[in-house]
């Protein structure tokens, strides 16, 4: 590998810069008291502030129950939860075959799992809100939680087939000839052996679960309500950012941060290869 | 071998297969039907029963204001993809270089990529308002002197506001692929090529852009996919009107007269199938492309 000229240094240097920079004038804007144009920098910083106010105004409104996002927080894990452990144990069997087995019509069944990352949510989004709304579900948590199955679901039977084809088989065949029902088989070797896949691929569930906006907006039908939608609804009025939406926005930025820095040593670049284009 | 018991294994593999599949055929399938059904015409809750019809399409087709969203919504979704996919090849190049921090630089790229569409549509508001940081910078430059003289670049029809959140969100994701691509090519080709007495630049376009082929094609058919069928970064940073197909199909399902709604289904089925089409002949070119380097 070779090192980096000062050139390229300096090239890599400005496109972090504009990758992270951003979010510089979004902090500060978050605990500013009074930033009005022209000023570059607030006229009034929340501290010079803090005899009236203990914490910065965005962030007082957005821990208020008023602004109602500590609840859309709670919906937003929430129906994250479910639709890691729902994809999870749908997923679990179905990559079990196709990673191991050959068979007839395999090839279609791996185009049937990849199309729903191909067709746009908007076509899949309006079709499943039509089918909710014949069956009384819509504008409820099971709606929106059974809807994120679309894009999660075929997800994670990728990312898990990946898994169990590099599966070392002689390890099971050990295992039941050395007299291992089923049962002991899966639970003292084979989960085992998948396990570190397992919570890879149920981080990246989480991630894209919360990071979906249009499906929840659509499912929701503005009765459940979680970061992404309140965010969305925040930004529609257009016109600048103000601190409210900033700090929100930060709130909503975090889980995936948070998901970088949990996986960042463990997974390997080729796995986020894999593709969460729809993050 | 242990395990080849014929019929046992055919009832595992359904039994396997068969909960995933019952849920997407319903919920995916299903909604497709949903929509394609309503695009033409079945929608009794409407009172719509004209099934099967073609009005909707026919009435889109001489629509000339259908044509104009279909020609912003490739534009929107081609030009970052371009532009991006050049940022990206780029970007990856840099770093499989060794540099101090590199760590931290493989951490920080892919701060984008992890974050909604809607995390890049609120930096993209507070930088480039009218009353943003940029507008701002150029007041203090003495360059403009009231938020208006600053250029308009959101919500307009221009779609420089819904350009730049693709770009930011999808560099990252075409680096991360293009990167993984160079880590696992050796490194022989293009020492060989140096030996030869090629520059850095015919290196560059003569052996390693031809060997990232496959990771190029494969990230920006994602990237274009997902830009034309892109919803809240449109409806947000564009103009009101004209907009992309799928802020048009928004429109027409959420007007009050619910009539409206088998036309932007036929909408949201056209986005599907054109998007689908662009893939196959994408994809038929690579391979026509792969075909010719395989006879050369």
């Amino acid at each position: 590998m070779r090192r980096l000229s000062l050139t390229g240094k300096l090239l890599l240097s400005f496109i972090l810069l504009m990758i992270v920079g951003p979010f510089i004038p979004l902090g500060i804007s978050s605990v500013a008291f009074r930033w009005g144009w022209p000023d570059l920098l607030p006229s009034i910083w929340w501290w010079e502030k803090r005899d009236q106010v203990y914490t910065p105004l965005a962030w007082d409104y957005i821990l208020d129950p008023v602004s109602r996002i500590i609840p859309a927080m709670g919906n937003t894990l929430l129906i994250a939860g479910a639709v890691t452990l729902i994809s999870l144990a749908l997923a679990i069997p179905a990559a079990r075959v196709l990673g191991r087995q050959a068979f007839k019509g395999k090839s279609v069944m791996e185009l049937f799992f990849a199309s729903p990352l191909i067709v746009p949510e908007i076509a899949t989004g309006i079709g499943i809100y039509l089918i909710f709304t014949q069956t009384g579900l819509q504008g409820t948590l099971i709606a929106i939680i059974l809807s994120h199955l679309v894009p999660v679901l075929p997800y994670l039977i990728r990312v898990l087939t990946g898994i169990y084809s590099e599966m070392d088989e002689s390890l099971l065949d050990q295992a039941t000839l050395l007299g291992a029902g089923p049962l002991q088989r899966f639970i003292h070797v084979e989960f085992p052996l998948i396990l570190p896949g397992v919570m890879a691929a149920a981080l990246f569930a989480i991630l894209i679960s919360t990071n979906i906006f249009l499906l929840t907006f659509y499912m929701g039908q503005g009765q459940v309500e979680t970061l992404a939608t309140i965010l969305f609804s925040k930004l529609s009025g257009g016109g600048s950012l103000d601190p409210v939406s900033a700090g929100l926005t930060l709130i909503v930025a975090l889980p995936g941060i948070l998901f970088l820095m949990f996986t960042h040593r463990l997974i390997r670049e080729e796995v986020f290869a894999g593709g969460t284009s729809r993050g | 071998m242990v395990h080849h018991k014929g019929h046992g294994r055919g009832w595992g593999r359904l039994i396997g297969l068969l909960p995933a599949v019952s849920l997407l055929t319903v919920l995916f399938l299903g909604a497709l039907g949903f929509s394609v059904a309503q695009s033409l015409g079945y929608a009794p809750q409407y009172g719509v029963m004209s099934f099967p019809t073609n009005i909707y399409y026919v009435s889109l087709f001489k629509d000339p204001g259908f044509w104009q969203s279909l020609g912003l919504t490739f534009y929107y979704a081609i030009t970052p993809t371009l532009i991006g996919l050049m940022i990206s090849i780029g970007l990856s190049l840099l770093l499989a270089h060794k540099f101090p921090g590199k760590g931290a630089a493989l951490f920080i790229y892919k701060i984008p990529m992890v974050v909604p569409y809607l995390v890049g549509v609120a930096l993209v508001l507070i930088l480039f308002a009218n009353g943003g940081i940029f507008a701002r910078i150029l007041f203090a430059l003495d360059i403009i002197d009231r938020p208006s003289d600053f250029p308009r670049l959101l919500q307009t029809a221009e779609g420089w506001g819904i350009m730049l959140v693709y770009l930011w969100k999808q560099v990252p994701f075409m680096t991360v692929v293009l990167y993984a691509h160079l880590l696992v090519l050796s490194r022989e080709p293009e020492e060989s090529a140096l030996l030869l007495g090629a520059n850095r630049v015919q290196i560059l376009w003569h052996v390693t852009l031809p060997r990232l082929i496959p990771a190029i094609v494969s990230s920006s058919l994602i990237v274009f996919a997902f830009n034309f069928g892109a919803f809240e970064v449109p409806y947000i940073l564009g103009a009101g009107y004209p907009n992309t197909l799928t802020v048009e199909a928004w429109r027409l399902f959420d007007d009050p007269d619910y009539t409206n709604r088998p036309k932007a289904m036929a909408i949201v089925t056209l986005v599907s199938v054109i998007s689908g089409l662009c893939l196959l002949v994408y994809l038929s070119l690579y391979r026509a492309y792969e075909r010719k380097r395989g006879r050369v």
